[in-house]
């Protein structure tokens, strides 16, 4: 299994200068349908999914190595090195702005800027750090996804529907732009919000922007101020959009703040 | 709103008006970006609170901690992809009513310049139709972890067969040997019919060891072990046919053999499995008719039939004809331990083939049939 289609990587245009985007916990590439069209003109875009996510090979997916964002961040550099890629601009989203980062000590030659969508070292306030969250509410959020509580009805369609001839019944029923398998979104949730990784961010060389939306209850404003705090070469801009996902919510001005950021 | 202010409205208003707040399930409509226009008192008394007490916080944080974040980071994405999402299971934030368990549906409404104009959301309570969810998940993994139980149950009966099978073997030996030694003295008439029996005894024996090894051997590994070497059919086949005419002089076998090739078969295991069908045949066939031995070659498969005439087997035991231990009568010991069919089968797969049969007033037909070049996965 290649490595182009393990990830699903999609490659649009063919400017010289690659921006990567990569989704976070939940959806797939989509994630960046009204985002990428805007930078297609002046960049060669690559899209991916994650291994788990979207149309990834899911047989790929090993619990061992996708137990930490390492293993998701040495993923990034292997597509990277496929695709002979030096300097490029990359855009993650939640959970991956921090493989960004971790990518980026990997291979820095391969990273000029990371922009870094709701990004979070740490989603468990600890100690005076804001991460948005008690210890014990992500024990609840990881619990209900024992139990299976989240998502039931995504993980059962299928299974109830069994009718193979009559497929779009079941991608009807189960959401498809979010499927994932329950276990692998289980242990994605459990690797996303169980990560500590503070320590990287004062270890950063790479310039980057951290974008951070107003009321996001998966990751606050203080996380942004923090972030910015330690990390050197790196700007803070506090975006009016609502909620944990800017680039649908408010496309035009992820848009706007990213061509600022690129352009100044 | 209060009764006097009902009265100012016209009916139709009224009536919708009440629709909103007291429906049976939750109604909340939120801007675009997620933030709350408004809240049904229905919604607002499973919160323990009041609907004015939303105005302006986000959908999310109706939920509890898991669906919160949940809805954050697939519903509300979900929505600005799909413009929909069906039938979620989350729970309302504890507010002193508990986490209620309810189903969750949304979608967005957009306007002429396909930008969201508002999300609408239905709640559905579910605590019944949860706890019958969970009933079903606990009932599920109870019946797994007894199929589970009675697997690696039976697969120790299976090992127990084969060690017993084994071992029986050594000492049964040691009887067969004795009974051939005496065979060879000179004994009187009484003992030699003694030894006889010794020997015919022994023998059965051996065979019942034999099917109960391959029994263990079929369902224990990957099917009966075959070692295939390339074959002249046709005097295979009239071997076993000879031998069966010793042993039933007085039962006519008819060969009808249109071999040309040779084929690539286990010879010992063919043999066994031939000859179980022809003795099978001469047990239960009709002994007034002949019994029609039939080989032939078909394109890139070998084929080989053997028909008798007689009772047909009845439709029910059709389906179990195969299955290991079957007999046709559960009391009777003559017929062995019902391995014979079973074994056929398996020896038949463990050739890429196929053991089939068809039994009607006329005639009983069991047919085996198998591809020409063995396929190399076969070792």
């Amino acid at each position: 299994m290649s490595i182009l289609k393990r990830n699903n990587v999609v490659v649009k245009g063919d400017g010289e200068n690659v921006m990567m985007f990569a989704h976070g916990f939940g959806c797939d590439q989509n994630m960046w349908r009204f985002i990428y069209p805007a930078f297609e003109a002046d960049y060669k875009i690559v899209l991916f999914d994650h291994v788990g996510a979207g149309n990834s090979d899911i047989s790929a997916y090993s619990y061992k190595k996708y137990d930490s964002l390492e293993g998701y961040a040495q993923d990034i550099v292997e597509i990277g090195k496929e695709l002979a890629i030096k300097n490029m601009v990359f855009v993650g989203h939640s959970a991956s702005a921090m493989m960004g980062l971790i990518a980026a000590d990997i291979a820095p030659e391969m990273f000029k800027s990371v922009i870094l969508v709701s990004p979070s070292p740490s989603y468990i306030n600890d100690n005076g750090y804001i991460g948005g969250f008690n210890r014990s509410e992500i024990d609840e959020l990881l619990e209900s996804l024992d139990n299976n509580h989240l998502g039931w009805s995504m993980a059962m369609a299928p299974v109830i529907m069994g009718n193979q001839d009559r497929k779009e019944l079941g991608d009807e029923l189960s959401n498809s732009f979010c499927k994932t398998d329950p276990e692998i979104a289980k242990h994605f949730a459990r690797t996303t919000f169980l990560t500590d990784k503070r320590d990287i961010l004062e270890l950063t060389k790479v310039p980057s922007l951290i974008l951070q939306c107003s009321n996001d209850v998966i990751a606050p404003v203080e996380v942004g101020h923090y972030m910015h705090g330690i990390m050197q070469n790196s700007k803070l801009i506090v975006m009016n959009a609502t909620g944990h996902c800017p680039n649908l919510s408010a496309p035009e001005e992820t848009i706007a703040t990213i061509r600022n950021y690129l352009h100044g | 709103m209060d009764n006097n202010q009902l009265h100012n409205l016209s009916p139709l208003a009224i009536d919708f008006e009440d629709f909103f707040e007291t429906s049976l399930c939750g109604f909340v409509i939120t801007d675009g970006e997620g933030k709350i226009f408004s809240v049904n008192n229905r919604t607002a008394e499973w919160l323990n609170s009041t609907p004015d007490q939303f105005q302006g916080k986000r959908f999310s944080d109706l939920l509890a901690v898991g669906g919160k974040i949940y809805f954050e980071t697939h519903l509300w994405p979900l929505l600005r992809m799909q413009g929909y999402f069906d039938e979620v299971a989350v729970e309302l934030a504890n507010t002193g009513n508990g986490k209620i368990p309810i189903y969750l549906n949304g979608y967005e409404r957009k306007g002429d310049n396909n930008q969201p104009l508002f999300m609408r959301f239905t709640l559905f309570k579910a605590s019944d139709r949860r706890l019958y969810e969970e009933n079903l998940q606990i009932a599920k993994q109870l019946a797994e972890a007894k199929l589970n139980i009675e697997q690696k149950n039976a697969q120790i009966r299976e090992q127990f067969i084969a060690v017993l099978g084994h071992d029986l073997r050594n000492p049964l030996g040691g009887i067969m040997s004795a009974a051939q030694i005496l065979a060879r003295t000179e004994i009187n008439e009484r003992d030699e019919r003694l030894v006889n029996i010794i020997q015919s005894g022994a023998k059965r024996m051996y065979e019942m060891i034999n099917n109960i090894m391959d029994l263990a051997r079929g369902r224990l590994g990957g099917g009966i072990p075959i070692t295939p070497i390339v074959v002249e059919l046709e005097k295979l086949l009239n071997q076993i046919s000879d031998e069966l005419k010793v042993a039933w002089p007085d039962r006519q076998i008819e060969s009808n053999f249109e071999i040309i090739e040779t084929v690539e078969c286990d010879p010992s295991r063919i043999s066994q499995l031939i000859s179980n069908l022809l003795a099978n045949a001469i047990t239960h066939g009709s002994a007034e008719t002949p019994i029609l031995f039939k080989a032939v070659v078909k394109e890139n498969l070998w084929e080989i039939s053997v028909t008798n005439n007689g009772i047909p087997i009845p439709k029910e035991a059709m389906a179990h004809l195969f299955h290991p231990f079957y007999r046709k009568d559960e009391r009777s010991s003559q017929n062995g331990l019902g391995l014979g069919l079973y074994i056929a089968s398996e020896i038949a797969k463990a050739h890429n083939g196929t053991l089939t049969v068809t039994s009607d007033e006329e005639q009983t037909c069991f047919t085996f049939s198998a591809p020409l070049q063995l396929k190399t996965h076969i070792e």
